[in-house]
């Protein structure tokens, strides 16, 4: 098992290579560079100017030099400065990512605890009504367009509900994290923690709904599948009482597929959720992204998506080993 | 004697299979077929369905003149209805104006889903745009399984350093967030829709390509496939003949049931302003237009209500008519239940 821990941690080296490769070299495909924006604003600059601005920035030279001189500095932890923000790329991304942490992982929690019950229950009634309107609505809820349904819970909360109560505030805010002006120092640790929960409400939910959903599809198929096994079935004839089988017996083997499979969305909460932070403008990884990407800010982008695809490979070999820990059946070597 | 052990095993009808029994008694199979169906007939008769409100530029490409249009498109035994409705011009998907008004329009006898922002008509575009989903859903899907194929088929079947090399790589694949991946490669080569296209199959493929791998290695492990190679055959010719077709049908079922989700990512592509170009029939790009007409003037919040209800109303439909007939179908043929 050590054995197989290292081998692992060593593939993820050769791993982590190529896709810092990939990601540069695309990055550097796009058309313009950094500078364009700099030189289209300043129509003093000559042409020497330019030469020497690129020649600073490091700009003529090929790709594959360009990509070796960043992998130098980042393995000496140096990820280079954004050139957007003006600040280290590293700094940056931590802010980027606890807003990103807090937006995500409360629709995770949120989405778990609602949808393991659900599901539970769903599958304990097979064919019967409440199953059929959980299954239902789970579908609705991964059909609906994410933007869409943002779009309709502000409409809803922050404007036609108002107008309709007569409030002259909206009952939850259209969008950014919290209200200006409101900080710890001015109006109290209370008010303020009020306050960001006020802003976290709709996003966490919108991004919570989709989720939702498929967690409880998930959970109810596997509850199902191990309530046709025979050990069930023994529980059953021993005479348990079926809250007893299913709460001790069932569930409790139904959730090691669960376990797994959220080990495995953990990554997923780091990169953040483009759709959900665009319309709320929450200021998170998403976003840092999308926009990184666009204003071609490498080095923010770089760091940003490394760390991404460091923390996917660590945690499928993090799934890969609990699935050993709860199934002794599975041996790696 | 002889002729019975010659004779071949009888097929068991698709009508009376376990399977179908199966799918045929859940009443949300039922609903999925019926909302796919139901798109189906509209992405194919389109042209009848508009028949009276084609562009100038659809109805010239087509030869007709407008006072014709609606008799000779809505007469099946007419050759303009067949090739409307087989081969439209490229024209006709875009979306026809009435006027060039910034402000929405309500629905009205003429327009009966109203119009968007810069006179686009709703209606028209919601019908086109269920050609375009389809288009798209199925060419995306696709290309993925294309792509699928060849890697997860190599890496099945040739097993050994190739295996190893190729399930990397799709690890690596795996490691991008899919959505940003789709972006970059949209930003960094154009914005049209067959960019687009191309990159949501480049980030789906790894799925098909794990999934045939799998079983792959079922199959080469079973006895026929060592009889096919005592016999002499060669070993393209045992992947093409014995272990692909025994490998792959469950595959093409379920990545075709993908179509739905594809056509959810396309919508939000276009949401972040990654669309096909402006005015193309497209329900992502519908949504698009109605963003900056969402909340009404003071007093009537809703005013513009018609916008972004049918536009986000036929995306969601249309990704659960898929996904209730996907799940069916996965139900339907899962061995165990």
């Amino acid at each position: 098992m050590l054995a197989y821990t290292l081998r692992r941690l060593l593939q993820m080296i050769p791993l982590l290579f190529f896709v810092s490769l990939a990601i540069y070299t695309l990055v550097a495909l796009q058309p313009g560079d950094p500078l364009e924006g700099l030189i289209f604003q300043n129509p003093h600059l000559t042409q020497e100017d330019i030469a020497e601005l690129k020649h600073a920035y490091g700009l003529d030279q090929p790709i594959h030099i360009r990509y070796f001189k960043w992998l130098g500095r980042a393995l000496q932890g140096d990820l280079g400065v954004s050139r957007t923000y003006a600040q280290p790329a590293a700094e940056f991304i931590y802010h980027r990512m606890q807003n990103t942490l807090l937006l995500t992982g409360l629709s995770f929690l949120l989405a778990l605890l609602v949808a393991i019950p659900v599901g539970v229950f769903s599958a304990v009634r097979q064919y019967s009504l409440p199953d059929y309107v959980v299954t239902f609505l789970s579908f609705v809820g991964y059909s609906t367009p994410v933007f869409w349904l943002g779009i309709m819970l502000m409409l809803l909360f922050a404007v036609w509900l108002p107008d309709r109560l007569g409030l002259d505030h909206p009952i939850f805010p259209v969008g950014g994290f919290a209200s200006p002006g409101v900080d710890p120092q001015s109006v109290g640790w209370a008010a303020y923690l009020k306050d960001r929960i006020w802003h976290l409400v709709l996003p966490v939910f919108t991004l919570s709904v989709l989720s939702m959903a498929s967690w409880t599809r998930f959970t109810r198929s596997s509850v199902l599948e191990v309530l046709s096994q025979d050990y069930i079935r023994t529980a059953r004839a021993k005479g348990l009482a079926e809250r007893v089988v299913i709460y001790k017996h069932a569930l409790r083997n139904a959730l090691i597929p669960i376990v797994t499979l959220v080990g495995l969305a953990i990554p997923g909460l780091f990169s953040g959720a483009v759709i959900t932070e665009t319309i709320f403008s929450w200021p998170g990884m998403g976003r840092a992204l999308f926009d990184a990407l666009l204003e071609k800010d490498y080095n923010v982008a770089m760091a940003a998506l490394v760390f991404l695809a460091f923390l996917t490979a660590l945690f499928n070999l993090l799934a890969d080993l609990a699935y050993a820990v709860v199934d002794p059946r599975i041996r790696y070597s | 004697m002889a002729e019975a052990i010659l004779s071949k095993p009888k097929r068991e009808s698709f009508w009376r299979s376990r399977a179908w029994r199966r799918f045929r008694r859940n009443p949300l199979a039922i609903a999925g077929a019926v909302i796919v169906v139901f798109f189906v007939l509209v992405a194919v008769f389109a042209p009848a369905l508009t028949a009276d409100r084609m562009g100038r530029n659809c109805l010239r490409d087509l030869g007709l003149r407008r006072s014709q249009a609606v008799k000779v498109l809505r007469n099946p035994l007419s050759g303009k209805f067949w090739r409307a409705t087989l081969r439209p011009p490229k024209t006709c998907y875009k979306i026809p104006r009435k006027g060039y008004s910034p402000i929405p329009k309500a629905p009205s006898r003429r327009y009966p889903l109203g119009l968007a922002g810069g006179g686009y008509d709703i209606y028209y575009g919601l019908v086109w745009g269920t050609r375009t989903a389809f288009y798209v859903g199925i060419l995306v899907v696709g290309i993925a399984l294309l792509i699928g194929i060849v890697i997860g088929g190599a890496a099945g079947f040739l097993g050994g350093w190739i295996d190893n090399l190729l399930m990397r790589v799709t690890d690596v694949m795996y490691a991008f967030p899919g959505l940003v991946l789709v972006m970059v490669v949209v930003t960094i080569f154009s914005r049209t829709l067959t960019t687009i296209m191309l990159a949501i199959a480049v980030v789906a493929w790894p799925t098909y390509a794990r999934m045939l791998r799998g079983n792959i290695l079922k199959t080469k492990a079973q006895d026929f496939v060592d009889a096919a190679r005592a016999l002499g055959a060669s070993p393209l010719r045992i992947f093409l003949r014995h272990v692909l077709p025994n490998s792959i049908g469950p595959l093409i079922i379920l990545a075709s049931l993908d179509i739905g989700s594809i056509v959810l990512s396309v919508a939000a592509l276009s949401f972040l302003g990654l669309g096909p170009e402006v005015g193309f029939a497209d329900w992502g790009q519908m949504v698009n237009f109605a963003r900056g007409w969402i909340v009404g003037p003071p007093g009537e919040p809703l005013k513009f209500w018609y916008t972004w209800v049918w536009p986000g109303l036929a995306i969601a439909l249309f990704v659960l008519g898929w996904n209730l007939l996907g799940d069916a179908v996965r139900d339907a043929l899962d061995p165990r239940s």
